[in-house]
């Protein structure tokens, strides 16, 4: 078992024939992942990677089967791209574009409220569940199978954390890197609720960053939740200088969110082991887990 | 991108917001020109600063007479104005807003912004405005009132109706008020912002809300489907402390001696922080844009190395999807060649391509010193120092 995706996962990837779109889904083939279609509006019925091309994602579906899509769409059509996906009834959409309007992320966040998708992303590294599926940009080679869980904001760090653990031996059952963007799909809480159900996974370890509120939210979740499984945390930006402020909105919305501090003391609150230094991760984890 | 009073005042005009006639001047003559234009029984000359708190920090000036505008738009322009919002060094005048004196009745405080938190828009009121508004927030006399709204649903009638009697309007200013929030909310979503702040909002002759200062910010992602918003980010990328380069990494400089070059946010402020455990202090925060070119990685670098307090450059890349270590040996050896850098550079190299990267910096006889740890490196930087 891993979460959100494995072995048997049916992908679509919207943007197939661009540059990336296409480097990518060739290496996760590579890897095994079934990625099974591409979307591109208007390249219907021609051919990409010996993969057929659809011109939207509901004909996509309905001749695949696929159950996940990843977008290596331009931001300007970034919108539109991933409410075709969720209208389509697709469950996970992974979204690699970065530099979307902030508006039209509130607008697909009321999107996803209403239905029964999952989003990761935007602007994230994506998902891998080593040696069955890896959908996005990470690369593949650091990660190894294993019991670890991992959820990271950061795209670098969280490669880094994972190289970190596989010198530690410890591998991993699902990553998770889903984007440091202000709104996103899927945040901390969201990836925590189904490792917690997930028995191939022993711990989880969360790399969060300064700024926003994902590190408090799942604080809060896992002190009320009595989470079952050890969850081990570090937080980026400690030590980073106050970031410019204009105006006081800011200041009355964050009512002192956002900051290292708080959510380094939330998280501990709420019996989560933290990391005190970044070259410290593998080691406190394999210490957590084998105690 | 934050943009000026004056510039926003601009923006927000074609929604039937009411501000006080003004004019922007970028000098003293201009000023005297604006000034004889403006009917007023006073003036006010106002410091164009991407910071606020302005006016208790003399940024804001009244003016009895027209000569007096002058002599202050004078005084304040290629000044340096320190602030609680724009950091020690303070920010350049490089422009004035000069607007018609306007004497209040009331004054009051209305946004509409992007709660980054709850990741919703939300309109925020209170009944008396002014700077240190957010130290008001758990005054349960002056609370700040909130209301959660759809992007592209208008803000609901009875919720406006309910925010405005808790902000004790009479009945026509209360409707006043209702279209206000309709204006601003239309006005946020057209032109993409992120913020709209009115502070503060004024009741002017018993009558009429008048919005006496703006700060706005408008959506970085979203220049692409503004035209007009490329003039605004020419005028206001110099006075940006963040400065973001053509090539798109983000350098923010910072007052320790070693130099950074890092792959990701995310990375780059792990690394700041494992100098600091150690007693290190990083020059400057950069980033690599994620998918980084060689000619990124060496206009990076130079711009690093530029800055001579420096002892010693690290690079700390971990190749990743989109960017690979060969790419940054090669950017790295070409930012040598240009620039015959003379301060040693530590090079962490990891994941994708690191062998292939560390054979050509090895190949290129300039004397990189290679660390395979972010630990290994810092105890290199350690002796340096």
């Amino acid at each position: 078992m891993s979460i959100l995706v494995d072995s048997n996962t049916r992908v679509l990837c919207q943007g197939i024939t661009g540059y990336r779109g296409s480097f990518f889904s060739h290496r996760a083939i590579e890897y095994g992942t079934k990625i099974v279609g591409g979307v591109v509006p208007g390249r219907g019925g021609q051919k990409h990677l010996t993969l057929p091309v659809f011109d939207t994602v509901s004909e996509a579906r309905e001749a695949t089967d696929a159950t996940a899509s990843v977008l290596f769409v331009p931001p300007h059509a970034a919108k539109d791209a991933v409410i075709e996906a969720i209208d389509a009834g697709v469950e996970l959409i992974v979204c690699i574009t970065e530099g979307i309007p902030m508006l039209d992320m509130l607008r697909i966040r009321e999107r996803l409220s209403e239905s029964d998708s999952k989003m990761i992303g935007p602007n994230c590294p994506g998902i891998i569940a080593p040696g069955k599926c890896n959908i996005g940009i990470i690369p593949t080679s650091i990660y190894q199978p294993g019991r670890i869980g991992v959820i990271s904001r950061s795209g670098t760090l969280f490669y880094e954390a994972v190289a970190q653990l596989c010198t530690d031996g410890l591998g991993q059952s699902t990553c998770v890197g889903i984007g440091a963007d202000v709104i996103q799909g899927m945040a901390f809480t969201d990836c925590l609720e189904l490792f917690r159900d997930d028995i191939e996974t022993d711990a989880v370890l969360v790399i969060g960053e300064i700024g926003g509120a994902a590190e408090e939210d799942a604080a809060q979740y896992l002190a009320s939740e009595n989470f079952p499984k050890p969850v081990l945390g570090y937080i980026a930006g400690r030590h980073a200088p106050p970031d410019r402020r204009m105006g006081h909105s800011g200041a009355i919305i964050s009512a002192g969110l956002g900051g290292a501090e708080r959510k380094v003391e939330m998280l501990r609150d709420a019996g989560v082991t933290l990391i005190e230094s970044p070259v410290e991760i593998g080691r406190t984890v394999r210490r957590v887990v084998r105690r | 991108m934050f943009v000026h009073e004056y510039q926003a005042k601009n923006l927000l005009s074609r929604y039937g917001f009411s501000f006080p006639s003004g004019e922007v001047a970028f000098s003293a003559d201009e000023a005297e020109v604006a000034a004889s234009r403006i009917d007023a029984d006073y003036w006010v000359v106002k410091a164009q600063i991407l910071a606020g708190d302005r006016g208790q920090f003399g940024g804001v000036k009244v003016a009895r007479t027209r000569a007096e505008v002058t002599t202050l738009a004078r005084t304040l322009l290629g000044s340096r104005l320190v602030t609680p919002q724009t950091g020690a060094a303070g920010l350049t005048v490089k422009s004035v807003y000069i607007e018609q004196g306007c004497d209040t009745d009331r004054e009051m405080y209305l946004a509409l912004l992007l709660d980054r938190y709850r990741r919703e828009l939300i309109l925020l009121a209170a009944a008396s405005g002014g700077s240190g508004i957010e130290t008001k927030i758990d005054d349960s006399a002056q609370p700040v009132h909130r209301l959660a709204v759809s992007v592209d649903a208008p803000p609901d009638q009875d919720n406006l109706a309910e925010l405005a009697r808790q902000m004790n309007l009479d009945e026509f200013l209360a409707s006043e008020f209702v279209e206000m929030c309709q204006q601003m909310h239309q006005a946020l979503v057209e032109l993409d912002a992120l913020s709209i702040e009115l502070n503060p909002l004024a009741v002017v002759g018993g009558t009429k809300l008048v919005g006496l200062d703006v700060k706005m910010e408008l959506d970085d992602n979203a220049l692409y489907r503004h035209e007009q918003y490329a003039e605004l980010l020419s005028l206001n990328q110099e006075s940006d402390r963040r400065l973001r380069a053509q090539s798109g990494y983000n350098y923010v400089s910072l007052h320790g001696d070693i130099g950074l070059l890092v792959g990701g946010a995310g990375l780059a402020l792990a690394t700041m922080d494992l100098l600091k455990l150690n007693g290190l202090e990083p020059a400057n925060f950069l980033d690599l844009p994620p998918i980084a070119s060689r000619s990124n990685v060496s206009d990076a670098c130079e711009t690093v190395v530029q800055n001579d307090s420096i002892k010693a450059l690290f690079v700390n890349v971990v190749g990743g999807g989109l960017t690979h270590c060969d790419t940054v040996a090669e950017g790295l050896i070409t930012a040598h060649m240009k620039s015959k850098i003379k301060k040693p550079i530590i090079v962490r190299f990891a994941g994708t391509k690191k062998e292939h990267g560390l054979t050509l910096l090895r190949n290129s006889r300039i004397p990189f010193e290679m660390a395979n740890t972010m630990q290994d490196a810092v105890e290199l930087l350690m002796k340096i120092r």
